[in-house]
């Protein structure tokens, strides 16, 4: 995945004011670019089609099976909601699972084609991230599935970025997932009208990278 | 779309000069005030401005003569404080957030940064250019965990360039207080446990009450606060590049580090 990132890298400067039909242009590549590397759907979106939930968020800090720095996200000075609803846009994706894969919530994922699954969803959200950032969007945050320490570092005995002074040992793919942040992917999606799992329960493996 | 000609219109008139564009203009138009109003007071207050810019100025050309290549005055109402910033310290997560007392999620949020710009009038704002082979480095970040200040000097450029401008920021402070603009606010770049605290396990103020070790020393940088030195760069006319963890050097023609002093 990172040769991927190198390959494509072109730095663009960062613009004084950003032209809103080159803005469009590139958040039409990016949504392509999604597809390409393995979403079976991706949207532009605008901030307002963002949904959260409170109640998601109260759900992911309970779950404390493996806590870390992005599980649940730990941003206690600042309103969250507020930083997300200052994008204006952003490309939300999803990957096609297993249909009998389980939410595994912020636990440990057992079946490793359903790990892998989850990692598609890191990977897009990381790359998508990167080439935004490269291309002048230099606030873009990606947000991908589940716990990223549940898929990449479940054999490790903490979270390394949870403690001072490390750093993570995935940067380039550990994300925050959308539903750690309180954004609820299952709302996000049942407005895209793509069709949700039908078995309750199922997960919804989508990611979101807010660009601009 | 209105407000942005106008603001990117006076932005443009000042880089041209490198700040003093701004200056000129604010002291003619001083100079027609006082022409037109023979009030007393209006006098007085058009010769108090007109102290005011040339001490900015003189505060310019501090930083620039202590290694700024670009600093420019600045109206407040032109420094961008932006709530996605400090979401950016931490996705994906900077190896110093949260392991310093300025990094996110500690220090000033957005909010508590945005009541203290809207205290300030002006500010100056300075850069320090980066050679690209020094900071799209790619094995900085490891290096820098990693203690080890070598990699053919590269790193110690990397760290002079980070404390030139922090020294910067504390001169220029200093010298603003002299003047008896007290108190004043500096923002650096990055995180300054890397600077003054590398080789402490921990940031003190962080794990004690006795603070700072190095009160007169560090400063916050920019993005820990929410400002996006970015952006305020690009509309003073500087060039400014994204620069992460899988940058190559050639894909950038120079890295720029920025700083900002909150002066009245």
């Amino acid at each position: 995945m990172l040769r991927e990132i190198q390959e494509t890298k072109k730095v663009r400067r960062i613009p004084a004011q950003r032209d809103p039909k080159e803005v469009r242009k590139d958040l039409q590549s990016l949504r392509k670019r999604a597809i390409a590397l393995g979403a079976s759907h991706a949207a532009v979106i605008s901030a307002s089609d963002v949904v959260f939930s409170k109640a998601l968020r109260k759900r992911v800090a309970a779950d404390k099976r493996l806590p870390s720095i992005h599980w649940p996200l730990d941003y206690p000075k600042d309103d969250l909601e507020a930083a997300i609803k200052a994008y204006q846009n952003g490309i939300f994706f999803r990957v096609k699972g297993e249909a009998k894969m389980p939410d595994y919530g912020g636990g440990r994922v057992s079946d490793p084609n359903h790990r892998e699954s989850m990692q598609r969803v890191y990977e897009i959200a990381t790359v998508l991230e990167s080439e935004s950032f490269y291309m002048g969007y230099h606030l873009a945050v990606g947000f991908a599935t589940g716990n990223c320490r549940a898929i990449f570092c479940a054999q490790e005995s903490s979270c390394w970025a949870a403690v001072k002074g490390r750093k993570c040992v995935q940067p380039y793919k550990g994300r925050p997932s959308m539903e750690a942040a309180g954004i609820d992917p299952v709302a996000m999606a049942r407005a895209k009208k793509w069709g949700l799992p039908r078995r309750k329960g199922a997960p919804l493996l989508a990611g979101l990278v807010m660009v601009v | 779309m209105g407000a942005s000609e106008t603001q990117r219109g006076s932005t443009a008139g000042r880089t041209g000069h490198g700040g003093i564009g701004t200056l000129e203009l604010c002291n003619q138009e001083n100079q027609d005030e006082v022409a037109m109003e023979s009030h007393g007071e209006t006098q007085a207050s058009a010769t108090s401005n007109a102290g005011l810019m040339i001490r900015l100025e003189e505060l310019r050309e501090l930083a620039l003569a202590r290694g700024a290549d670009q600093a420019v005055v600045i109206p407040t109402s032109e420094v961008i404080v932006d709530p996605r910033v400090r979401l950016k310290c931490m996705i994906p997560k900077c190896y110093m957030s949260g392991a310093c007392a300025h990094c996110p999620p500690h220090g000033s949020s957005f909010n508590e940064t945005k009541d203290m710009v809207s205290r300030y009038e002006w500010a100056v704002f300075f850069r320090v250019l980066v050679d690209s082979s020094v900071i799209a480095n790619e094995k900085a970040a490891s290096i820098i965990l990693s203690g080890v200040w070598d990699d053919g000097g590269k790193l110690s450029t990397l760290g002079g360039s980070y404390m030139l401008l922090a020294s910067i920021v504390k001169v220029v402070q200093k010298r603003a207080e002299e003047m008896g603009y007290s108190p004043t606010f500096g923002f650096a770049a990055g995180d300054c446990r890397d600077l003054f605290c590398h080789y402490q396990p921990t940031c003190q103020s962080l794990q004690t009450r006795r603070g700072c070790r190095h009160p007169s020393l560090s400063s916050p940088s920019m993005e820990s606060c929410g400002l996006d030195a970015f952006t305020m760069a690009a509309r003073v006319g500087w060039d400014a590049y994204p620069i992460g963890g899988t940058c190559r050097p050639e894909s950038v023609p120079h890295g720029a580090l920025m700083g900002l002093v909150l002066v009245t």
